[in-house]
């Protein structure tokens, strides 16, 4: 469940750092994955596979990834579709809404996006891009963390 | 024993109390917490990475950025690996060494090419990713403990670069190579103990 609610956190900031990195339509980008999350949230109603997760982490890397390219270069499509697909993912985690889910993948999503923007409006874009890199990171690192069953230092509680 | 003085060991008993403690490593919290800690627990790891900051802001850019990415994501890597133990030369031996190696190469003022300065840190962030990869964790929520180390060494890179923001300054440079000197040193020790 805390995996959850820290892939939710980062879909929302992964979106954030990639809508604000854009020089355009950041509250439409940030829209659509608003939508996307309460679309998904209404609709979900079985539990969450680990696949689902690992397909998180993937989107987490790849919208933080969108970063990295020069400004503009990104197509449009492909970022409102990947705000869209992170927006349903983390809607689909989430069962209700106004839920803590719901409210970390808004407050994540929309403070990046506006702090982002607010950084590349005075074309600090560095400090965003080194964000990025640490995001794609952790999600790389979190796809194999689902892969490999048991961490060489890692004992399971009992209760697991 | 009187009333009072057993409403008074009540009272000590109930202040003193703690939250029992028989999975407080499971969950976010705790995960997360002992990644974010463990960069930070250990001089050979917290001197590196201050070190790959300093060195960045001292090459200028690109490196200023291009090191506090390369370092984690290299560590990423080397933390599958070691978490698929993967074989390596010896680990505390790597480490040691990357302390020593870019201590050195801030006192020296080596201005490396950027293909150097990228290749050098990235093999040394290995080592430290592999190190973190074995110990990953006891009895604790990976995922959070791995985000909790990635951004731990993230901020660590950024404090180096704050300070080797120095080096605009005359007396600034001179400040940081003595700072790289003292790494050096440090990482010195590290290698001989590793031997």
């Amino acid at each position: 469940m805390r995996d959850l609610l820290l892939a939710t956190a980062m879909l929302g900031g992964g979106v954030g750092l990639s809508t604000g990195c854009s020089r355009i339509r950041a509250a439409q980008t940030c829209s659509v994955a608003l939508a996307s999350f309460v679309i998904a949230t209404s609709i979900t109603r079985a539990d969450i596979s680990d696949r689902i997760l690992v397909a998180s982490w993937i989107l987490i890397a790849c919208s933080a990834a969108l970063c990295w390219l020069p400004r503009d270069r990104a197509p449009h499509a492909l970022r409102m579709l990947l705000s869209m697909a992170c927006g349903a993912v983390a809607g689909g985690f989430n069962h209700r809404l106004l839920s803590t889910a719901g409210l970390v993948f808004a407050a994540s999503l929309l403070s990046l996006t506006l702090g982002a923007v607010i950084l590349a409006a005075k074309k600090w874009i560095l400090p965003m891009r080194i964000a990025a890199g640490w995001l794609v990171a952790i999600a790389t690192l979190n796809v194999s963390l689902t892969i490999i069953p048991v961490t060489p230092g890692y004992l399971p509680d009992h209760l697991e | 024993m009187r009333w009072p003085a057993l409403q008074g060991m009540a009272l000590g008993l109930f202040v003193s109390a703690t939250s029992a403690s028989a999975h407080t490593g499971t969950g976010l919290a705790g995960g997360f917490a002992s990644g974010f800690e463990h960069p930070l627990s250990g001089w050979d790891h917290l001197l590196a990475m201050i070190a790959v900051g300093l060195w960045g802001a001292f090459l200028g850019r690109p490196l200023i950025w291009a090191l506090p990415i390369t370092f984690p994501l290299m560590m990423v890597v080397g933390a599958i690996a070691g978490m698929f133990e993967f074989p390596m030369p010896p680990v505390e031996f790597g480490v040691a060494l990357s302390v020593l190696s870019l201590g050195s190469c801030i006192a020296l003022a080596y201005r490396a090419p950027t293909w150097a300065a990228i290749t050098i840190v990235a093999i040394f962030a290995l080592f430290h990713g592999y190190a973190h990869g074995r110990e990953l964790p006891s009895a604790a929520d990976p995922i959070g403990y791995s985000t909790g180390f990635v951004l731990a060494t993230g901020m660590l890179h950024l404090a180096g670069v704050a300070i080797g923001l120095l080096a605009n300054h005359r007396r600034g440079v001179i400040a940081i190579r003595a700072a790289g000197a003292a790494i050096a040193a440090t990482g010195f020790i590290f290698v001989r103990a590793a031997l």
